[in-house]
């Protein structure tokens, strides 16, 4: 089945997304097709060690109009009437003040060019990435979110329904790797920094625990980094690089294990990777290797699109405009916004 | 010549469209919680009712603070976008200001306050000025409502207090035999007062591009406070 049995629709969409700490905008066609895509990932939060979201506020209201701008520009768009279908813009989950400057800016282009809202839940953005790659994505499919605030197997019967199998009891694997790079001595954020290291290193040299090999499709990290932090404090000889890439190892190996067996399970035709943690080169290889081993799509989306980005909610905002129409003027943020309330 | 204003500094939100000369159309609203919710229907029942278009717009006036911070970041992204969307710059006006402003004609000096929560106000004082109107005479500043009584002890004058940041800390400033009250009606920054400063500033041009507006925190946020209190004990994070 193609991708484009499922309609969308087929104008500009401007897809703006700030529900975390990045300010991000871009302008899609088709709901596949990325004019431009603008990323802007703040740096204030690197000495905190984590995301300040009073700080997060003030930057997306800093950088939102330029971003904005840029956007369109890159597009060949003009700032003042452009020939956009709709604007779709992140109404959550995230944090509520970084949210409120997207759905706010939203609005007043919404109301100054006349042209409609689309509101879009953050995660099912995540789920759309998939569709601005050349992959076609097969359905049923099973979607590996991974980021630095979630940790989610979805099963996705067809665009717009979807079933959480299993999520994380605990850490998401974005703050396991924050945390584990922290106790190392890396800065921030985590995830690049463990996978600069681990190049480096020998991803056999301690075996971590696997956690909830249970059968069950929940995920838990707080056991792997505590074996982490206790294997590190006893053992100050070994390398660095050793114990990233041996951590590295030991998450890609949860991740993808499960992954598979929920696509077994669920008799999924395609396995697909979306959220930050997705530009993880091991966890993109393994899924990969493993995948085409048991005959399985594998659909994993470039780096830009696997993190924030204002592309995925075109795509998702393009997809629900014409299946569900615009949304009201009076939409707000919702910070818990969950994935099944999209249906 | 006409703006569109949009004041979101404080649990009052303010919304409205004014025509140069003519009297303006307004929603004023008690609504801490619903500001984003209602700024984009207000905004455009107000362009329904008065029946005045996008297009004739000169320039978007906003309240830039110091206020509150999630308010004045929905208000400002909004004024921000509706600018940089129609080629319009913007009117960066101060809550601070608007209060004193509504104050103008009195003779004495003018303490215009903001509550701040946490125990403090935001606060600048203003004194008339020869042929209409008024001047700020001090920085915007932060600090106690003790801390502000002390400052107005020093002085000698009497001095009129304004905006709900005197109200709600009524008993400490009127332990000072000098100080009046502007009183309740004056409580919140309104956008018709907002819309009087606005006028000359944007007949003189005084208007910034919409993506250079800065919100006017005064306050640092308070991650970076604690932070930076953390590192001053020696404590780790
Ligand atoms: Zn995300």
């Amino acid at each position: 089945m193609a991708m484009n049995s499922y309609p969308v629709a087929s104008g500009l969409i401007l897809g703006i997304e700030t529900s975390c700490d990045e300010t991000a905008v871009a302008v899609v066609k088709d709901g596949a097709t990325i004019l431009s895509s603008v990323i802007n990932s703040q740096q204030v939060h690197a000495e905190f060690g984590g995301v300040v979201p009073e700080l997060a506020g003030r930057e997306h209201e800093r950088r939102i109009l330029h971003v904005v701008k840029q956007a369109m520009s890159e597009a060949g768009l003009d700032m003042h009437k452009p020939k956009l279908e709709a604007i779709a813009v992140t109404m959550g989950p995230g944090l509520a003040g970084a949210l409120m400057v997207g759905v706010a800016a939203a609005k007043g282009l919404s109301l100054a060019w006349d042209v409609p809202l689309v509101g879009v839940n953050h995660l099912e953005g995540h789920l759309f990435a998939v569709r601005l790659e050349k992959d076609p994505v097969t359905y049923p499919a099973v979607m590996l979110l991974v980021s630095g605030g979630h940790t989610m197997l979805v099963l996705v019967e067809k665009p717009g329904r979807y079933k959480v199998i299993g999520q994380s009891l605990d850490d998401a694997a974005g703050e396991a790797f924050d945390k584990v790079a922290r106790f190392l001595g890396l800065s921030y954020p985590g995830g690049p920094e463990i996978e600069r290291e681990a190049e480096f290193g020998d991803p056999t040299a301690v075996r971590f625990p696997r956690a909830l090999r249970d059968g069950s499709f929940n995920f838990s990290f707080s056991g792997l980094k505590t074996a982490v932090v206790s294997f590190a404090s006893k053992h100050p000889d070994v390398e660095v690089a050793d114990i990233a890439a041996s951590f590295q190892e030991a998450v890609a190996e949860i991740l993808v294990e499960k992954t598979l067996n929920a696509a077994s399970e669920f008799g999924a035709k395609c396995v697909a990777l979306a959220g930050g943690v997705g530009a993880n080169t091991r966890l993109r290889t393994l899924l990969a290797e493993r995948g085409h081993e048991l005959d399985l799509g594998v659909c994993i989306p470039s780096r830009m699109n696997c993190t924030d980005n204002g592309a995925m909610i075109a795509a998702a905002g393009a997809w629900r405009l014409e299946n569900f129409g615009p949304s009201e003027l009076s939409i707000a943020a919702y910070p818990s916004l969950r994935l099944e309330e999209c249906i | 010549m006409i703006l569109l204003g949009i004041d979101t500094a404080t649990e009052m939100t303010s919304l409205g469209l004014c025509k140069y000369g003519e009297p303006p159309w307004t929603v004023t609203l008690s609504s801490p919680r619903h500001q984003l919710e209602l700024i984009g229907v207000v905004v455009e029942q107000l362009f329904e009712n008065s029946g005045i278009s996008r297009s004739q717009l000169s320039a978007v006036a906003v309240d830039v603070g110091p206020g509150l911070f999630t308010g004045l970041r929905v208000g400002i992204s909004f004024a921000k976008s509706i600018a940089g969307a129609l080629g319009i710059p913007i009117v960066p006006v101060t809550s601070l200001d608007v209060l004193a402003f509504s104050q103008r004609n009195c003779p004495k000096t003018i303490i215009s306050t903001v509550d701040a929560r946490r125990g403090e106000v935001f606060y600048a004082s203003y004194r008339k000025v020869p042929g209409g109107g008024i001047a700020r005479i001090s920085d915007y500043a932060v600090g106690s409502p003790e801390a502000v009584a002390t400052e107005i002890e020093s002085m000698t004058e009497p001095v009129l207090m304004v905006g709900q940041g005197s109200l709600r800390y009524k008993e400490i400033f009127s332990a000072r035999p000098q100080v009046y009250f502007a009183g309740s009606a004056a409580a919140y920054p309104l956008i018709s007062m907002l819309f009087e400063i606005a006028f000359p500033m944007t007949f003189s041009e005084e208007f910034i591009s919409p993506e250079n507006v800065d919100v006017v925190y005064i306050r640092d946020a308070d991650a970076r406070v604690n932070f930076e209190v953390r590192h001053a004990l020696g404590k780790d994070r």
